[in-house]
């Protein structure tokens, strides 16, 4: 009897020793949800108004907003500008303008004769260079250059087309 | 005739004491000896948090952080790399005795919350798996990464939960 009684306490000890070998710990989790990036256009890449001259040439619209020409091409008075964008997203965030690939075609409403809108440059500048949103929007701007033909080629008129620019967080 | 009665009675008397000597011999004892050893009870802290970092809100998909700290995505959720945010894989200290291997127990999926929909973290992954071995020292640490379910429009904000990431090591 007084062996038995020393194995139980044995094996009582063991259970014992046992529910104490298992240790838990908690650790927090975060994700942090930033906005998706977006663009609104606040205004349009307007060449202005002109008069081709005898033989075209072209003109030039800066992001600061400074118009030149060359060749026969003569300016009227009117409102030009570059292209203005607002791009917000999240605050302290960065992001990437890429400009479009191609040149924009411009199309006569009424007689499909077109100009066509290239060497795109923006201010920020494009490419890899980061921009950032410091307060969360950031403004871009979009200067270009319009080819433009003799009066027989571009008649008077307006002519419009789009073109397309990314931004993309990096 | 004296001579034999003698002879007999000493023989007799030898005969009864050499009967009593084996007697004697039936009952043994011995020592054995016994030990029981106290061992270091395994205990575990926690020394860094499960960080997913910053995800652009729109397309949903997944973003997984793996136990090296590095971070992927599936479904076309972007991931921002000028600002990732901080991206940490969960990591603990466990100690107890020397070369003792342990078993680690993720916990069950669940949800982070905040400004939008609860967003589920699962599938978690640990290194060392799926035991651990301690060092000389008693000691290791382990990592932990889980994957991160992102809603579509997911509403922008800090999502978060204080109480669910728990582990548990036991010895084995």
């Amino acid at each position: 009897m007084f062996r038995n009684l020393i194995c139980s306490f044995f094996l009582l000890f063991l259970i014992q020793s046992q529910a104490s070998s298992q240790q838990s710990v908690t650790a927090q989790i975060f994700a942090e949800i930033i906005d998706a990036l977006a663009a609104n256009e606040d205004e349009a890449l307007n060449f202005g108004r002109f008069t081709p001259g005898n033989s075209g040439g072209a003109i030039t619209v800066t992001p600061q907003g400074l118009r030149t020409v060359e060749g026969t091409v003569v300016l009227a008075g009117g409102v030009y500008s570059p292209g203005h964008f607002l791009v917000s997203g999240a605050p302290g965030a960065s992001f990437t303008i890429r400009l479009p690939d191609d040149p924009a075609v411009l199309v006569h409403w009424q007689t499909g004769k077109t100009m066509q809108v290239e060497e795109w440059i923006s201010d920020p500048p494009s490419g890899g260079d980061a921009v950032t949103l410091p307060d969360g929007s950031r403004s871009v701007s979009i200067g270009a250059t319009i080819i433009v033909g003799p009066l027989d080629e571009n008649p008077v008129g307006l002519y419009a087309g789009t073109y397309v620019l990314t931004f993309a967080y990096n | 005739m004296k001579r034999k009665l003698t002879f007999l009675v000493a023989g007799f008397l030898f005969m009864v004491s050499a009967v009593q000597q084996v007697n004697g011999q039936t009952e043994v004892s011995d020592a054995a000896s016994t030990s029981a050893t106290i061992i270091t009870p395994i205990a575990i802290s926690k020394t860094v948090d499960l960080n997913f970092g910053n995800i652009v809100a729109g397309i949903a998909g997944t973003v997984t952080v793996g136990t090296d700290d590095s971070r992927s995505s599936t479904g076309g959720v972007t991931l921002p790399t000028a600002t990732p945010g901080t991206i940490t894989a969960a990591q603990f200290d466990v100690t107890g005795l020397a070369n003792a291997t342990y078993s680690i127990t993720t916990p069950a999926p669940f949800n982070v919350t905040g400004t939008g929909d609860p967003m589920e973290v699962s599938t978690f992954v640990t290194d060392p798996t799926p035991t651990g071995t301690l060092d000389g020292s008693g000691a290791q640490t382990v990592k932990v990464g889980a994957t991160l379910a992102v809603g579509a429009n997911q509403t922008a904000g800090t999502y978060t939960n204080a109480d669910a990431l728990v582990i548990t090591v036991a010895y084995n």
